[in-house]
């Protein structure tokens, strides 16, 4: 088992740089998400830990070891590849132990190992079938059986259930964090799927046009984000952004919304009015309501989703439109009144120019 | 759908018109070949007359085709193992890889097939002329110079690169993280996966190599180099050459061909169809 650590990486292909001066340190036994939209770098940056891709500048290590020039072979990882990657022409068998019978070792033993890893993963019946005889789940396991037999420092995978359907989605995730809790093998997951992310990270890396914007936990991004773009890329439904305006408000601050209510920003500490902001707060905090509250944003409802568990609805203010969700389940109809209370505690303010956050002394 | 009588008379005939033109010369040597009857250049029979073996014996015999098949059949034999190994090499590169005058050289290669064999004859045979550095001789008028001309072929080249561009680069990647070599990954990964098309390939090389008759008309003037094309033209010129025995000579340069593809017609319908259905 091993860390991984990155220090001052870039890549360009061409002229085109892609991976800007990224630093991470990974612990021993950590499962790190890389998360982005496409074209974030996410899975250029697992190729480069990989070995696949090499380096424009810039320093890994795995372990103790310096890794930046070594192939991939020497690097002891093992990947998942999205497309599982299975040599179709060899049985599940040859497929699994085709690292092992690269590197050499006895038949009796790869016979072992893959017999084992395969036992593991409920694959023991399959073992002499091939690749394109077999599900997407099943598939998607012995690509994963074929990384654990060879028992690497460290698993990459890359997006490794974007081929699934919803359900086997699911339940593959599952089976990947088990698999991570027994083996505590140092890992490197590529998604752009934020539920993925944030069921399975233990620390997740926020990636956009080739830069680190945020890491952290999984709940300290989603609560604590630095900019709109990880505030609004984590969690479902997204993140409410507003447009607003500071104002003062008695002795402390406001922000005044489009419609012209004023939430209260607390900012003991001082504010400067007039500065243009974006007012964050999160759907399942800004509390819905059918009778009228002081303070509240009045709204009209414009849709509503229901999946049975979750309520989503959709308002339009004046001038703007505000998302709540809530667990419980009511009698709601697009046309209705509402309003709309902020869980004060909850909101997030943002520079309107920069999206970066602004802190309150509330926050903290 | 019913088909009809009147249909399926109709396409009755269609098939045996293609079978009479297609089979119908097939048919027409063998009966001559068997045939005592002797019979005028350019003339066949339709069925045996007086069956026996003697053409071929004297055609085995007395013009010693054995040994211009067996010259066939050396040149041919490790003509084609060499083409297609050459061929699947510089496809996974021209496939796979990156490098300087990739382009240039894909284009060099394709020009090859826009020059007629005719018009290299001359620098061909000058160059088969040319005595080798070091060793002091030429390969002129030698089985060298009957398979080497022949070891790099565009078209087979162009068919394989196609196919290995077809090959996901993710197996290319995992084997490599799997620990394989470039040459492992070529043998163990690429090679297995464009199998039907190194059949089609084998089977087309194996028909150019075999059908050559011009270069071996430049590589060699020794008559015990001979290739069975080559002896055909010059018994066909012959005048006091019994057409039959010449007929027969026919029949023996076409078995190997014949025997070829049965062995490997499943993988020749198979590259020729996957290559159609890739457009």
């Amino acid at each position: 088992m091993g860390s991984v650590s990155l220090k001052n990486v870039s890549k360009s292909f061409g002229s085109v740089k892609v991976i800007h001066d990224v630093s991470l340190e990974i612990d021993e036994g950590e499962f790190c998400v890389l998360i982005g939209p496409s074209g974030s770098g996410k899975s250029t940056l697992l190729r480069i830990i990989a070995g696949l891709e090499d380096v424009s500048s810039g320093n890994i290590s795995i372990g103790k070891r310096h890794v930046t020039d070594l192939p991939p072979k020497q690097r002891d990882i093992a990947m998942v590849f999205q497309t599982y990657a299975l040599y179709p022409q060899m049985t599940v068998r040859e497929n699994m132990g085709f690292a092992l019978k690269l590197a050499g070792l006895p038949k009796a033993q790869i016979n072992t190992k893959v017999t084992e890893v395969a036992r593991m993963l409920e694959l023991d019946q399959l073992l002499e079938r091939l690749p394109k005889e077999l599900s997407g789940g099943q598939r998607q396991r012995v690509s994963m059986g074929r990384a654990i037999v060879r028992n690497p420092s460290v698993f990459l995978f890359d997006e490794p259930l974007s081929n699934l359907d919803a359900k086997l989605r699911v339940q593959v995730r599952g089976e990947i964090a088990d698999l991570h809790r027994r083996l505590q093998t140092t890992s490197v997951y590529v998604t752009h799927d934020q539920v993925e992310a944030m069921t399975l990270g233990q620390k997740i890396v926020v990636l956009k046009d080739g830069r680190v914007e945020q890491v952290g936990k999984p709940l300290e991004l989603y609560d604590d984000p630095v900019n709109t773009f990880v505030a609004s890329f984590l969690g479902t439904p997204t993140i409410n952004l507003i447009e607003a305006e500071v104002t003062g408000l008695g002795d402390a601050c406001a922000a005044r919304l489009p419609d012209g209510t004023l939430t209260p920003l607390g900012q003991s500490n001082g504010c400067t009015t007039g500065q243009k902001i974006l007012f964050g707060i999160r759907p399942e905090h800004a509390r819905l309501s059918l009778e009228d509250q002081p303070g509240a944003i009045r709204a009209r409802i414009h849709a509503v989703e229901n999946t049975g568990s979750d309520m989503v609805v959709f308002n339009d203010a004046e001038g703007f439109r505000i998302t709540s969700a809530f667990k419980e389940q009511r009698t709601l109809e697009p046309g209705a009144s509402v309003s709309i209370l902020p869980d004060p505690a909850k909101i997030r303010i943002f520079d309107a120019a920069t999206g970066k956050r602004i802190r309150r002394s509330e926050d903290a | 759908m019913k088909t009809t009588f009147p249909q399926k008379l109709a396409r009755g005939a269609v098939y045996a018109l293609l079978l009479i033109v297609f089979c119908g010369p097939f048919w027409g040597i063998l009966a001559t070949a068997f045939s005592k009857t002797t019979v005028q250049p350019g003339q066949l029979l339709l069925w045996p007359d007086q069956p026996t073996l003697d053409h071929f014996i004297y055609a085995w015999t007395e013009v010693k085709a054995w040994i211009y098949l067996f010259n066939s059949l050396l040149v041919v034999a490790i003509g084609t193992v060499l083409q297609t190994t050459v061929s699947a090499l510089a496809a996974y590169a021209l496939a796979r890889k990156k490098f300087r005058g990739a382009a240039f050289i894909s284009l060099a290669i394709l020009s090859t097939m826009m020059l007629p064999d005719e018009v290299i004859s001359i620098p061909l045979y000058l160059i088969l002329h040319q005595k080798i550095p070091l060793l002091g001789v030429s390969i002129y008028n030698s089985y060298a110079a009957l398979i080497l001309p022949l070891v790099g072929w565009a078209f087979s080249v162009f068919l394989l690169t196609e196919f290995m561009k077809a090959v996901p680069r993710d197996l290319e990647d995992a084997a490599r993280v799997d620990g394989a070599n470039e040459i492992q990954i070529f043998l163990k990964v690429i090679v297995p996966l464009v199998k039907p098309a190194l059949g089609t390939t084998t089977i087309f090389g194996f028909l150019m190599i075999w059908d050559q008759y011009l270069l071996p008309l430049i590589a060699v003037d020794d008559r015990s180099l001979y290739t069975i094309p080559v002896v055909l033209r010059s018994l066909r010129v012959d005048e006091i050459m019994q057409q039959n025995i010449f007929i027969a000579v026919t029949v023996i340069a076409t078995v190997p061909c014949i025997v070829v593809y049965l062995l490997l017609q499943k993988q020749f319908n198979r590259g020729l169809m996957s290559g159609a259905v890739k457009g």
